[in-house]
């Protein structure tokens, strides 16, 4: 039976990219000095832990969150989370610690803050312009009145009734 | 074969060439002969890359490695289905699929057109061309399919495993298909500025053209959607991945397109409006054509990557350059024949519809593209992902689901107010009741309000078909089965349109209860232990381990049962391809129990048969499904061929007039 991905040792070097290899020593060393002893090859995570997994971006893998990748990274972050929850750590405290070593990017939703208020604003100026767009649109549409609709004479209206009372009659 | 496909692509490309030359002289100079050999040009140009087609294909069926696309994307040992596949599997061959859905369709819409928009077709048919020569360059120039590699090798590497799956056959497939076949309505929308023809000739020729482009779009992303969900194992279907988003924007436009066509041809309203949607709906599929294939934007879908992304660029802007001076050159004779008269009329609803679709249209877009200005600007690497579009785009979703409840209630020109809220009374009742039941028993504040919001909606919609059934009943004293089949037959636009409706309050009804009820355990079981979660509880019964033709597959094999009661097994598979063993692919085990899924994750295991499993329950997910079945309903409906009205003959003079006269 093949071995599942988690035994690590033999596959780092040879199945990843070399970047994602690196990254992943990197933690894995910063795992162990952080710990002092190795990762429990299994421990269940506390809803908490999965909560604030699935706030964090796996940086190996295209647009997953560390809850839902099956990478190796990931699997170590999860326990990693666990842990630091186990030991106390807020979770204000657990994402910054990531946030410092990966950068704001590690983080699923973006902080508003700086620069990034233009991205939570973007959508709600956007819409802003296009309510005032519509409002503009209807105001001018009713205030330049009713002449686009034009007006039948009287005489042409009285006529048309006849006409079609005449019909109704004939049938 | 290669030199056949290769050969065919340079003579489309040559042919394409000479038929827009053809088209526009011969609309210039009106002369009929060199506009039948200017259609001719682009009937062969879709025979040629049809031709291209085949000889890839061939070339896959083959096993033909002398081709470095071939070679590159299947193997010996992989089923055919997936061979077969596998020519849209990449780049190149995905491009080629473009052009000739592109072409083929085009060169159907000039043949069904031929009789009926004779002075639009030739520059109709340019723009197709254009359209064909851009790609038919990309395709010959720096991505043809059809390159050789310097040695033959012995066998293949295989296909991606991420694309061996059932939804390969489908997804993209479909996809593409629709970012393709806005060509044709895009194309007349062009003819029509170009020409100048700006009244409702142009609308009627390409509503269906619209139509289909857009259902085959919509059937896309819901196959996306279900493979998402069966393969990715987070439990969701859709992640709001930046080349999904892509792919929501053009469906998104036409949408709105779709709706404010309406108000064109009853009102002779929003004219610009609809020519500035129809080039955005094109632009934004060109866009994510090539988004996909430019490794920008990172993605669950980056496995073809490459460096023609300025190619795409180039075009883009060129075809936004051009549509817009068009527009801009043409807006005097775009002025409105009418005017909106009231904020509660038809007209009005649907400039509402436009807003809201265009509104998320545009936080889908910022969002997907901030990431860009991110590294750009700032060179700061950020993700822009679910927390955020599920804040942004929710509401307004929900305020979109909200209209659908009124819009259908309003009537053209002008609504009475009372006979609206008359209307609205049974809905209301019932949103209310669902609203407070809701409050009461769940645990989420917004479920109940969301859910209340689609049973108002769908309850209007109901009761127009209800009402709509009632009067035929009457009028025409049918049995109600007949009285709804021909109430739906002889309207079949506005009640195709309801049922595509029904299908949204389906799959919002499957959104709503998943986000908000699902449950997630994670559990570390020996063979014969148990987990509970919610109502249910699985028994983990032990690994299998299986080899097939090309992979190795390991399964994990789960008894559900619901309180006391067996529900069935359910088996979670990871499947380990030939030389792709790094990257293990997932069958999800999902079972369908009641409305609940039952979602079953083989995280890891160890020789020893433990097993790290994640279990959800996804309450209503089935729902989505069945909505999408319900979307084809509609959008078949929709295409439902009405009878050509009998021409009347009208009399000159009117009996009873002619005295007077």
């Amino acid at each position: 039976m093949r071995r599942c991905t988690s035994d690590r040792s033999e596959r780092l070097s040879s199945r990843k990219p070399l970047s994602a290899a690196v990254a992943i020593l990197a933690v894995l060393g910063l795992t162990l000095l952080v710990m002092a002893r190795p990762v429990a090859a299994e421990e269940p995570l506390s809803p908490e832990a999965l909560d604030i997994a699935n706030q964090l971006n796996c940086p190996v893998c295209q647009g997953q969150s560390v809850r839902d990748s099956n990478s190796e990274l990931a699997r170590q972050m999860r326990q990693l989370i666990q842990q630091k929850l186990d030991r106390g750590e807020s979770r204000e405290e657990i994402l910054q610690y990531f946030v410092d070593r990966y950068g704001v990017g590690v983080l699923r939703e973006p902080p508003r803050q700086g620069y990034l208020w233009l991205l939570w604003w973007g959508p709600v100026i956007g819409l802003v312009v296009g309510v005032l767009v519509v409002v503009l649109y209807l105001r001018r549409r009713s205030t330049s009145g009713d002449e686009s609709v034009p007006v039948p004479p009287p005489d042409y209206v009285e006529r048309v009734e006849r006409l079609l009372r005449a019909e109704g009659e004939s049938r | 074969m290669a030199q056949l496909g290769s050969g065919a692509l340079i003579l489309a490309l040559i042919l394409a060439v000479y038929g827009i030359g053809a088209s526009l002289l011969g609309a210039r100079r009106r002369m009929p002969e060199l506009l039948q050999s200017a259609f001719r040009a682009t009937y062969g140009v879709a025979l040629l890359v049809a031709l291209a087609v085949f000889a890839l294909v061939m070339a896959f069926v083959r096993h033909d490695f002398r081709l470095a696309y071939v070679a590159a994307r299947s193997s010996r040992d992989m089923p055919l289905h997936y061979v077969i596949a596998a020519f849209y599997g990449g780049q190149e061959g995905s491009l080629l699929y473009w052009a000739m859905v592109a072409s083929v369709l085009g060169a159907l819409a000039l043949y069904l057109h031929r009789n009926s928009d004779r002075l639009l077709l030739p520059y109709m048919n340019a723009t197709l061309l254009s359209i064909l020569t851009f790609l038919l360059l990309v395709l010959t120039v720096v991505a043809s399919p059809f390159r050789l590699l310097p040695v033959t090798p012995p066998d293949g590497a295989g296909l991606n495993p991420l694309l061996r799956d059932p939804g390969m056959m489908a997804h993209p497939p479909l996809l593409l298909a629709g970012y393709a076949s806005f060509s044709v309505p895009f194309a007349f929308g062009m003819a029509a500025l170009i020409t100048g023809r700006l009244g409702s000739d142009w609308l009627r020729a390409i509503r269906r053209w619209a139509l289909l482009s857009w259902a085959i779009l919509g059937m896309g992303l819901l196959v996306g959607a279900w493979w998402a969900y069966h393969v990715l194992g987070w439990g969701g279907y859709w992640g709001w991945d930046p080349v999904e988003n892509l792919a929501l924007l053009p469906w998104l436009t036409s949408t709105a397109f779709l709706h404010s066509i309406i108000v064109q041809e009853r009102r002779g309203m929003l004219k610009v409006w609809n020519l500035a949607l129809l080039l955005a709906t094109f632009a934004l599929s060109i866009y994510g054509t090539f988004i996909v294939r430019s490794g920008i934007l990172s993605s669950v879908h980056s496995f073809a990557t490459s460096d023609i992304g300025h190619w795409f660029l180039v075009y883009l802007s060129l075809v936004l350059v051009v549509g817009i001076g068009l527009l801009v050159y043409r807006l005097p004779g775009l002025q409105s024949e009418r005017r909106i008269e009231s904020v509660t009329s038809r007209e009005a609803g649907f400039l509402f519809n436009n807003l809201l679709l265009t509104g998320i249209a545009f936080a889908v877009f910022w969002g997907t593209n901030f990431v860009l200005f991110s590294e750009l600007f700032w060179e700061t690497r950020i993700s822009v992902g679910p927390p955020f579009y599920n804040r942004v785009v929710g509401p307004l979703l929900l305020v979109l689901l909200l209209l659908m409840a009124i819009g259908p209630l309003l009537s053209w020109r002008r609504t009475e107010l009372p006979i609206l809220l008359r209307n609205l009374r049974w809905p209301v009742a019932g949103a209310v009741a669902v609203a407070v039941i809701g409050l009461l028993f769940f645990e989420r504040a917004w479920a109940a309000f969301a859910f209340a919001v689609a049973i108002a909606a769908t309850l209007v919609t109901v009761q127009e078909f209800w009402r709509g059934i009632a009067a035929r009943r009457r009028m025409a004293r049918e049995n109600p089965l007949v009285a709804a089949w021909r109430l739906v037959e002889r309207n079949n636009r506005r009640y195709g349109g309801y049922l595509v409706h029904f299908a949204v309050f389906l799959i919002a009804f499957g959104v709503i209860a998943s986000n908000a009820f699902q449950i997630e355990r994670q559990f570390v079981l020996r063979p014969g232990e148990r987990g509970t979660i919610g109502a249910y509880t699985v028994v983990y019964r032990g690994l299998d381990d299986r080899r097939t033709a090309d992979a190795e597959v390991v399964s994990a094999i789960v008894d559900v049962y619901r309180g006391d009661r067996f529900a069935g097994t359910v088996e979670s598979h990871r499947y380990f391809y030939r030389n792709y063993e790094d990257q293990p692919t997932a069958r999800m085990g999902i079972m369908l129990v009641g409305m609940d899924d039952v979602y079953v994750v083989l995280d890891r295991w160890q020789d020893d048969g433990t097993a790290s499993l994640r279990v959800y329950i996804n309450p209503l997910v089935i729902w989505i499904w069945i909505g999408a079945a319900v979307f084809l309903l509609g959008t078949v409906t929709l295409f439902w061929p009405q009878p050509v009205p009998v021409a009347v003959r009208v009399p000159r003079t009117l009996p009873g007039a002619a005295k007077e006269a």
